[in-house]
């Protein structure tokens, strides 16, 4: 087969189903290939639904069959999940030591590539990358190599002191480049080889392709936690693939900005670089636990600009009867969904709510949090008001319940938001609604619940794995609180036991309570250079004056050191 | 009570119906046939395979039923394994796939389940020379397929 016709098969390759008939059968030695042959589709489905796209990629590059397999099945292709640069490493340690890339890097950097492609074979992998020198090296060695090879090349009687000279400018020149590329790369392996995959991810990317008609099967994209500098931003998959209708960049902390998203995208729409109504975006998940001001509103009415669904719900807009006409607070509905909201603002006490249990105070994990203004014990916490009038009562009243802002509050509410303790759904920040109606318990700030609830899931799963043949009555695990049925029938359906996803840059409950040695590296939890340590971190942010009553229900594992609130509470305004 | 079932090579295997139950497919066809003795006939299961299985649905007899809604949100699909299925799955690659395809035709959710995660695992995180030699697999890309794959996937700045 000509060339062109490889590159034509690999650059269009058979993606589609309708274009199977026309294809050659598959050799009868393809079985002897690949055991993959044995799994019907569905299955294949289902092995590859737990692998990212990189690795699909990657798997993609084994063999002719298997690039076969995943190109006719488009359902591969329909969700792209892209997983933090950390995971690699996880997943294997070798990464993170040093990757095949770093490994091609270096020996190409010290060899030269025609040595290195000797050296390393003919893997893909082993090619010398990022040999790129600075200009003063470039132009030496290459001079110089020319020169030799031109002399030996010209007369083969050669000069041996120009060669020699040669040869002492290449080797010289090499040792240069080696040497810089040897600490590029070992600040590469420092960071998990977060470059090479860096790179890899963007050349994933550029293999979505037109021609190849991959670009056109993506309708969901996933990149969750993927909260680097480096890592292509969600605008760039919301352009880049046409049909995509489901965008998720959740816990991108740093990444993250509605109000420079929006003006981008103003940009864009202003410039004609996209159409209006033309992308077919419905749903984005954006969220961040840190996330408390942010124009929802703008970065809302962009996106319905720019998206199909968006006209319609522009048409609601303008009908004096429709979805935003109905005093609803600061909820934009219609258009792109998003999995945030502007909070409405304080609530409206109904009597058929009942009275809380006197687990107020629970934090998860059998942790207390403290009450800032409360002078009262933990464990009688101030019961809810059940009047039914428009009057918030007052903070003598109810300390735990804010005052209505005016005008309406401004916060960032989760729509996704849970009571940490009896995963009840929250509608309003917790500045507005500062008690759990479903069970009363004192709600946090969104990074602290999140925590939290982690920290629970954690704990739920622990007792699960330490008794593997669980009932739902056995699996609710310890320190769990009491009154929370509605929680105990939700771990009946959890049997898991790997730990759950911590935000980038968190820390955990636990690694607080913990008084171990490892140091804590947080961005969250500022910490002096006498707070190396996890104890002392949590001693240091723990007030005396806030601890409070409930550290006998602790579980074995946590140790003895009272939560109280951290630092973020008080920032949460 | 117990329940005979009868593998692909003829071999009986008398276990708990309790335990039979994990399977979809036997609950169901105990279900229409009611209280009966007669042997429960798994053609496409062989004898191996299924005193695999049969071990799987004895440790996880009193496990709850999983939840389907759970695992659609691609964001919650982990990879995570139980220690104990994790050295459960430790066979061969012959035997994984067809605990797999037991798994499939049993309808036993769970055990499909943690079959494909521990294939994913085989997978993640390796590049393509690693899982040919994790699968036993020959490379039989041509030159100017590997030249193209290559320019695919090099850096932009060799470009």
């Amino acid at each position: 087969m000509p060339a062109a016709q490889h590159d034509a098969a690999l650059v269009t390759p058979t993606i589609h189903h309708h274009t199977q008939s026309t294809e050659q059968p598959l050799p009868a030695t393809i079985n002897q290939l690949s055991v993959f042959t044995k799994l019907p589709s569905e299955l294949i489905l289902d092995v590859f639904s737990y692998l990212d796209i990189v690795t699909i990629f990657r798997f993609l590059d084994t063999c002719r069959y298997h690039r076969y397999l995943l190109l006719n099945l488009p359902e591969i292709w329909q969700r792209v999940r892209f997983i933090p640069l950390s995971e690699y490493s996880a997943s294997n340690p070798a990464l993170a030591s040093f990757t095949t890339l770093s490994a091609a890097a270096v020996a190409g950097s010290g060899a030269g590539a025609e040595s290195t492609m000797a050296v390393a074979g003919p893997s893909r992998y082993r090619r010398p990358v990022r040999t790129k020198k600075p200009s003063w090296q470039r132009d030496d060695s290459e001079s110089s190599s020319s020169e030799s090879e031109s002399e030996t090349g010209s007369d083969g009687s050669d000069d041996t002191k120009a060669v020699a000279t040669a040869t002492t400018a290449v080797a010289g020149s090499t040792a240069a480049a080696h040497r810089l590329k040897h600490a590029e790369n070992d600040r590469d392996r420092e960071r998990g080889g977060s470059r090479t995959l860096i790179s890899e991810i963007y050349a994933v990317l550029r293999r979505f392709r037109k021609e190849n008609r991959l670009v056109d099967f993506v309708r969901e994209i996933y990149m969750d936690s993927t909260d680097s500098q480096h890592f292509p931003s969600p605008l760039v998959m919301l352009i880049k693939f046409p049909n995509l209708h489901t965008l998720s960049s959740r816990y991108r902390r740093n990444q993250t900005s509605l109000t420079t998203d929006a003006h981008t995208l103003k940009d864009m729409l202003r410039n004609g670089d996209i159409l209006p109504h033309s992308l077919k975006l419905r749903k984005w998940d954006i969220f961040h636990p840190y996330m408390t001001k942010e124009d929802v509103v703008g970065f809302k009415s962009i996106l319905d600009a720019i998206s199909a669904v968006g006209g319609s719900a522009e048409a609601e807009r303008r009908d004096p009867n429709g979805a935003l006409a109905d005093g609803s607070g600061g909820e934009v509905q219609g258009g792109v969904v998003l999995d945030i909201k502007m909070c409405p603002g304080s609530i409206i006490y109904e009597p058929s709510l009942g009275a809380p249990t006197n687990q107020g105070m629970y934090a998860g994990n059998g942790m207390h949090w403290a009450t800032p203004n409360s002078q009262t014990p933990a464990s009688t916490p101030p019961p809810p008001p059940t009047t039914t009038t428009t009057s918030t009562p007052s903070p003598q009243q109810d300390p735990l319940i804010a005052q209505p802002t005016q005008p309406a509050c401004t916060n960032i509410v989760w729509t996704l938001e849970k009571c940490r303790v009896c995963d009840a759904s929250q509608d309003r920040c917790y500045r507005c609604v500062g008690q759990c109606r479903a069970c009363g318990a004192i709600r946090a700030p969104p990074s602290i619940n999140h925590q939290t609830l982690l920290e629970r899931e954690r704990a739920r799963q622990t007792s699960g794995r330490s008794t593997p043949s669980t009932t739902p009555s056995s699996s609710t695990g310890a320190g769990q609180g009491q009154g929370h049925g509605q929680a105990a029938g939700g771990y009946a359906t959890v049997f898991g036991t790997g730990r759950p996803r911590t935000p980038p840059g968190s820390i955990s409950l636990s690694q607080m309570a913990n008084s171990g040695s490892q140091p804590i590296m947080s961005a969250y939890y500022p910490l002096s250079s006498s707070s190396t340590t996890a104890s002392a971190a949590a001693a240091s942010i723990l007030a005396p004056s806030l601890l409070l009553s409930g550290l006998t229900s602790l579980p074995p594992v946590v140790a003895p050191v009272a939560l109280a609130l951290p630092p973020e509470f008080s920032l949460f305004d | 009570m117990t329940v005979i079932l009868v593998s692909s090579d003829n071999q009986d295997f008398k276990v708990d119906k309790e335990v039979a139950e994990r399977s979809i497919l036997i609950k169901n066809m105990l279900e229409d046939v009611g209280e009966s003795d007669s042997p429960i006939p798994l053609p496409n299961v062989t004898s191996a395979v299924l005193t695999k299985v049969i071990e799987y649905c004895e440790h996880h007899r009193n496990d709850p039923v999983q939840v389907p809604e759970e695992t659609d949100d691609p964001r919650k699909r982990s990879n995570d394994i139980e220690e104990w299925d994790m050295k459960f799955m430790q066979v061969d690659q012959e035997m994984l796939f067809e605990i797999i395809l037991a798994a499939n035709y049993l309808d036993i959710k769970p055990l499909l389940d943690v079959g494909c995660k521990t294939v994913a695992n085989i997978i993640k995180g390796k590049t393509p020379e690693e899982i040919r030699k994790a699968f036993n697999i020959v490379n039989d890309f041509t030159p100017e397929e590997e030249a193209q794959i290559k320019k695919e996937n090099e850096w932009a700045e060799d470009r």
